[in-house]
């Protein structure tokens, strides 16, 4: 059997295992190494197995996924993430759509610490959308709010997903972060946008509320500072070039949890669960890049990449059709899995096709994340839909899908911004310093 | 009672393990640029040393992810029609992960057995690798372990519901 034939085959297993919900991880390795070993032998394949899991666990390169997940753990222990949505809400909820607002914003913030859509759609439906119903907001308006709000942190650095993306397709994850600053502005603005059209145009309803009086008003400034600060620490770390990114993931969680300690808000129980926690999803991630690892080094074994460069060999002079056809894949993909999973699939065989057709590669991770959160809240089966559907049984598909449309719509628009102007991604990793 | 008791203790044990070396790392980087703007020094060894530290703190939290099966998964069907996919395909996940555990092991033991004696040693800290690669092989030999328990206790949940 052909390395290439060999290739296609790993790939369509590995896919329908993932489809089988066989851990992601799992698939990818099985696929790798039992590939691996029909291609070069099982003396082989095991020395590579070796050198790709020690290389895995000790790249350091890697070292800030645990510490920005530990750092995102402190802070949601210490009260950070719900403080945030209550504050927003108090804040902004008096305005028309505010509430939704708040949930976007709140999300966003979640997502930042969970570093998953699908855990942030869970936890952000449970408490955002019995508040903006109680509050009067269409059912659509109020779960397209929070299943579209989950999409939006992965984007927000500390982006889990992003030190993955550089670690598989070799790019400065500094670079990749700087990179994030043009899309979330432009994601911010399209998603007010996205709440605000349909209210105006009486689609859907969301009642204004009485507006919280000067007290409490404060109280929750006061209860922003710490998640704005901590964001403002990061950014201007990584900006300003004064920290690497290994650094700045160091400093953040060393800081929240100098926080959660000195204002008593971390309490010695709060903290072994965040540790627990943070190791808990740790074990998964690195065992994911381990599967991921040996996938990929499959793959490159078989030549399927670089067949699949010959086949795209036709448009490859046209990058645009090139990056349209990989579009129309991670929304067909995003009905069957979750982002990490699509991308951990795609990037072994998307970037070298992106390389030959000129495409930057930071622009094209930004690219490929946006996308791929995308297809999870694309109707009929985005991923981040059936999540909330589970734990709002009571809201109907159908009400999801009216209530994801206007934010698809607004990701659509971010989408072509991007691609007409390339700008916006990678001007400021190429400027900064 | 007894076995959870134990594979839960087991796990804590392991997830405290874990996290406390991610402390490690994050303790030895902080160190190391607090030492760099007050002396204009370095820690020793410092990128090496948290590479190490957090690199066997995640060989240590993944039995765990085998063990209480919090692998990333894209559940799909299981969200569609839990009473129909949920239990058959959590039971094919889980007869997945424990060959892929043995394989690991499998291979992390013959890494360890043929760097015996080798003098190779780790970049900056000097560390024997064929000791790293002993205990990395040590680490995932909990892997199978934690996989075939989680197995059980689903099989066993399913006899139950029957």
């Amino acid at each position: 059997m052909s390395g290439l034939l060999l290739g296609g085959l790993g790939f369509a297993a590995a896919i329908v295992m993932i489809f089988l919900e066989v851990p992601v991880a799992v698939a990818l390795g099985l696929v790798g190494l039992i590939g691996s070993a029909l291609i070069i032998g099982t003396d082989g394949a095991t020395a590579i197995g070796a050198t790709t899991t020690w290389d895995s666990l000790t790249n350091y390169t890697l070292t800030m996924l645990p510490l920005f997940v530990l750092m995102g753990n402190i802070a949601a222990n210490s009260g950070l993430s719900t403080k945030l949505y209550r504050a927003m809400s108090v804040l902004i909820g008096h305005r028309r759509g505010g509430l939704a607002l708040a949930t976007i914003g709140a999300s966003a913030g979640f997502g930042m610490i969970s570093g998953s859509s699908l855990a942030t759609t869970a936890t952000m439906g449970r408490i955002a959308l019995p508040e903006m119903r109680e509050a009067g907001y269409s059912r659509s308006l109020s779960a397209g709010s929070v299943a579209a709000g989950g999409t939006l942190g992965i984007l927000i650095p500390p982006s889990t997903i992003l030190v993955i993306y550089a670690f598989i397709a070799e790019q400065s994850i500094k670079q990749l972060l700087l990179a994030t600053a043009g899309p979330i502005v432009l994601a911010v603005a399209l998603y007010c946008l996205a709440i605000s059209v349909p209210i105006w145009m009486g689609w859907s309803s969301a009642p204004k509320r009485d507006r919280a009086v000067g007290d409490e008003r404060l109280d929750a400034m006061r209860e922003l500072v710490p998640p704005v600060g901590l964001f403002a620490l990061i950014m201007g770390g990584l900006y300003s070039g004064l920290f690497t990114a290994n650094e700045t993931a160091a400093i953040g969680a060393g800081v929240v949890l100098a926080y959660g300690v000195l204002s008593g808000r971390l309490s010695r129980r709060a903290f072994m669960f965040a540790i627990r926690d943070t190791a808990m999803t740790c074990g998964a991630l690195y065992l994911v890049l381990v599967g991921a690892n040996l996938f990929n080094f499959f793959l490159a074994l078989s030549g399927l990449p670089f067949s699949l460069i010959g086949m795209f060999s036709g448009i490859l002079e046209t990058p645009l059709l090139v990056i349209l056809l990989m579009l129309a894949i991670y929304l067909v993909l995003g009905t069957l899995m979750d982002s990490l999973a699509m991308l951990l699939l795609t990037v072994p065989l998307f970037v070298p096709i992106a390389q030959a057709a000129g495409i930057d590669l930071i622009w094209f991770g930004i690219f490929a994340v946006m996308v791929v959160e995308m297809g999870l809240i694309t109707p009929p089966v985005g991923m981040n839909l059936f999540v909330l559907k589970t734990v709002q049984p009571d809201v109907k598909l159908t009400e999801l899908w009216v209530g994801a449309t206007p934010f698809v719509i607004a990701d659509f628009i971010r989408v072509a911004i991007i691609i007409a102007i390339p700008a916006l991604v990678v001007w400021l990793p190429y400027n900064a310093f | 009672m007894m076995e959870k008791t134990f594979s839960s203790r087991a796990s804590d044990v392991f997830l405290v393990l874990a996290g406390s070396f991610f402390l490690v790392g994050m303790s030895v980087t902080v160190a190391d640029v607090v030492l760099r703007a007050v002396a204009n020094r370095n820690v020793p060894a410092a990128i090496e040393l948290t590479s190490l530290s957090i690199g066997l703190g995640a060989l240590l939290s993944i039995p765990v992810c085998y063990g209480k099966r919090t692998h990333v998964t894209a559940r799909l069907l299981s969200e569609v029609s839990p009473d129909r996919f949920a239990k058959p395909l959590g039971l094919f996940g889980g007869l997945a992960s424990v060959l892929f555990a043995l394989m690991l092991l499998w291979i992390a033991a013959h890494d360890a057995l043929s760097r015996m004696g080798s003098p190779e040693t780790t970049a900056d800290l000097g560390l024997s690798r064929s000791m790293t690669a002993w205990v990395v092989a040590a680490a995932l030999a909990a892997g199978p372990i934690a996989a075939v328990a989680a197995l059980i206790s689903l099989l066993r949940k399913r006899k139950d519901e029957l």
